[in-house]
Formats: structure tokens, sequence, C-alpha cells
């Protein structure tokens, strides 16, 4: 997608606008530490596209391969999966805390607004800790009772170095 | 490398992602002895061979374009194309590290680093004469960390490791269906899929040549044969 905005204060986005928008992603990382992945996923739009490159932070995903490139169907497909107790990467569970931050907002336009945010990702399972980092970028429509998210890439900075398996939602 | 060769996994170690899928398409996956056979190549080759099943055989996963089969014809003729593009449904297991597969387009490399620690590398292909649309959609299918299948079996091969350290288990057997195979004209041994025909392949492999003499080292005399020396070797 588009190049990262550059903050200058000219064109500032209204500091109420900013504070949503952090509180929005605060929010998503909650549903998805405590574990509610279904509430995590009525958070995304019928036509959304969620994204996670791979070998590099962002190409072209119709011609070279992703970690993830699901479509609304594929995301609910793994979504259940994950509930399922034969997905023995889940069993058991991870436990996890979310750090999202520097929150920067993008383009905005017709109902829809672009955000970007760094994460830190703090795993524990079966006593091992493992910390995932990198960058988000949303595109949040605004819809009655709330922003959607139309679409999310999450560019792991693992992501061209040999790494476990990632099955938890990002 | 075993697990490449095994059809007897999938049905528990991926019925999570399968269950999606048959709820999705209502289509059924075959498991377990599914009409497929397990080959030992020799040499610690193997192979599990889908073209060979009961039923008919069980056709290449995914729709190769005319590009793509034209291609193929004009470099083999249309008897050998349609063999390798239609029944050629294989996983096959080069000894030690390396690992093709038919139902999708990747090259996966095996590295081992530590005891305890092994890498593996997936490269995915594209084919010379198929059109860029079949390739792209191809290389969606190739494996990665965050696959629904294969995070499963990176979870295995964990556990495996895991459980080799346990101390009071002295074997582990790689005896399924070993009596009841068979072998064709070539020399190759077959069993059935779910069997641990290639298994044992490649561990009868891992221990020819763990028993070969060593071989001297420095034939060039790059290290005047101090090493050969100090691992015991007569020069």
């Amino acid at each position: 997608m588009s190049a990262e905005p550059r903050t200058n204060g000219a064109g500032a986005p209204a500091e109420s606008l900013q504070r949503e928008l952090e509180q929005f992603l605060y929010a998503e990382a909650e549903l998805l530490d405590s574990w509610q992945i279904e509430a995590w996923f009525q958070l995304f739009t019928d036509d959304c596209t969620y994204w996670v490159p791979q070998n590099a932070d962002t190409h072209d995903p119709a011609t070279a391969p992703s970690l993830i490139l699901d479509s609304h169907t594929e995301l609910e497909d793994r979504m259940l999966r994950l509930l399922s107790p034969l997905v023995y990467t889940q069993t058991p569970r991870a436990r996890t805390r979310r750090l999202v931050s520097n929150v920067r907002v993008g383009r905005a336009d017709a109902g829809e607004v672009q955000v970007f945010s760094n994460f830190l990702l703090y795993e524990v399972r079966l006593d091992r800790e493992r910390v995932l980092g990198g960058q988000a970028e949303h595109i949040l429509r605004r819809e009655i009772g709330g922003w959607r998210i139309r679409y999310k890439r999450v560019s792991l900075l693992s992501n061209n170095s040999p790494t476990g398996s990632i099955t938890l939602l990002l | 490398m075993e697990n490449w060769a095994d059809s007897y996994h999938p049905g528990f170690t991926h019925e999570a992602a399968f269950e999606r899928g048959r709820i999705r398409t209502g289509r059924k996956n075959a498991l377990g002895d599914d009409g497929s056979e397990n080959g030992d190549l020799g040499h610690g080759h193997s192979m599990l061979d889908y073209s060979r099943a009961a039923e008919g055989p069980r056709p290449v996963p995914f729709k190769v374009d005319a590009a793509h089969r034209a291609a193929v014809e004009r470099r083999l003729g249309p008897e050998r194309a349609a063999r390798v593009l239609d029944l050629s449904n294989v996983n096959l297991n080069i000894y030690p590290n390396l690992l093709f597969r038919t139902a999708s387009p990747e090259v996966l490399v095996v590295r081992p680093v530590r005891a305890d620690l092994t890498e593996i590398y997936v490269y995915g292909l594209r084919y010379q004469g198929a059109s860029a649309e079949e390739n792209n959609r191809g290389l969606q299918r190739v494996a990665n960390a965050a696959s629904v299948i294969q995070s499963d079996d990176l979870e295995a091969f964990e556990r495996i490791q895991e459980g080799l350290q346990v101390k009071s288990l002295e074997w582990l057997l790689f005896d399924r269906g070993m009596q009841r195979e068979w072998t064709l004209p070539t020399g190759e041994v077959r069993g059935y899929g779910a069997d641990e025909t290639g298994q044992r392949g490649q561990h009868r492999e891992w221990r020819r040549l763990m028993l070969q003499e060593p071989r001297r080292c420095c034939t060039q005399g790059t290290c005047g044969g101090a090493r050969a020396e100090r691992n015991g070797v007569a020069r």
C-alpha cells in the first residue's frame, strides 16, 4: 500500500481521531490477548484482506508467496481452526501480551483511514518465551457501531529468518 | 524426512485443518492407507506414490494450464506428458535432506544445525512454460511457518525431539508394514502408503553411512594429514 505518513505538524490528524484509532488498536490487541478470537474476527469487513508478507516487509502478494494472505473466508477458517482441541501448536495455548505503539495516521478519505503502528508480541508457552515484533498497517472503515478492519498488513521483523511455527493471530 | 514419506500422520496431525476443509467443501480427505504406496528407492531415497491407487490414480491436485501442458508435451511427448502431469502425484525424498512434492510447487531443504536445532528452507518453484497466472496461483500453496498444515508438523517435530530425550526407551520401531512389502522388477521395495517402507530405507542408509570406514582427509595434503592422524585414520 502507500508510503508511511510524514508527520510534520501540518495536516496532522485531529487529536481526537488519533486517540480514537489508538483505542481501537488497543482493544483489538486485548481481544487477541484474552483469546476472544471470534470477537476479533468480527472486526473484519466481509471484503477484508489479512496479509502477512514473507521475506520482505511488503511485496506484490500476487507474484510472491506470503506467510498469510487470507480473504474473509480464509481468515474465518484460520480463526475457527484455532478453536479446535486438535491444534497442537496451541495445546496448551500460548499466553500473550501485545504492546502497540507509534500509532501514526496515514491517508484518510471517504470513510476509510490508514493507520500504521508498531507492535511487540510477547509469548510464553511450555515455559518458553518468544518475542515477535514488527509493523502493522490497518485500513479501517467507519461503519455504524464503530471502526471495522478492511485491510491489515502485519510485517514481522523475522519474516526473512527461520522462526518456529506462527499460529497465533497477529 | 520421515514425515515426507508418511501418509499415516495426516489423519490426526492435520485433522483440525481438514475439518475446516470438510465443512467448507463437503469433501472428505483420503487418510491412512489411502491407496498410496510407500517406496524405498534405495540409497535412502524414498517416495510416497499416489499414482497407483486401487480406485485409480489420485490426480495431481492442481490445474495445469494449456501453455504448461503444451510445454511439457513438446519436451516429453503426449503420452509421457500425461503421465507426468496427471498421474505423477508423489512426495519424493532425496536422501538425506532434499524434498519434492507435486502437490505444490516447492522444494524443501532440511538443514540440521545442532542436535536440537533443525531449519527447513522452502523454495517456491515456477514451472517453465506455465502461464504467470498458474505460477502465481501455485506459489500461494507453498509451505511456510504460518501454514495451517506445516505448523502442525513443526509442532510434531518439536514434540518428537522432546520425546527422544527419554532414556528408558532404547528403540524406536519403524516396523509398520514390514511383513507385507513387495519388490518391483526395478528392485524398488514397495509398501502401502501408511507403511514405513521408505523410512526403513532412510535408516538403513544412515546405518550404512555411519558404519563406513572414515574417509581419509586431505587427499590433496593441504593439512599434511594432521587431521587424519588426530582422528586415528591410517594414512
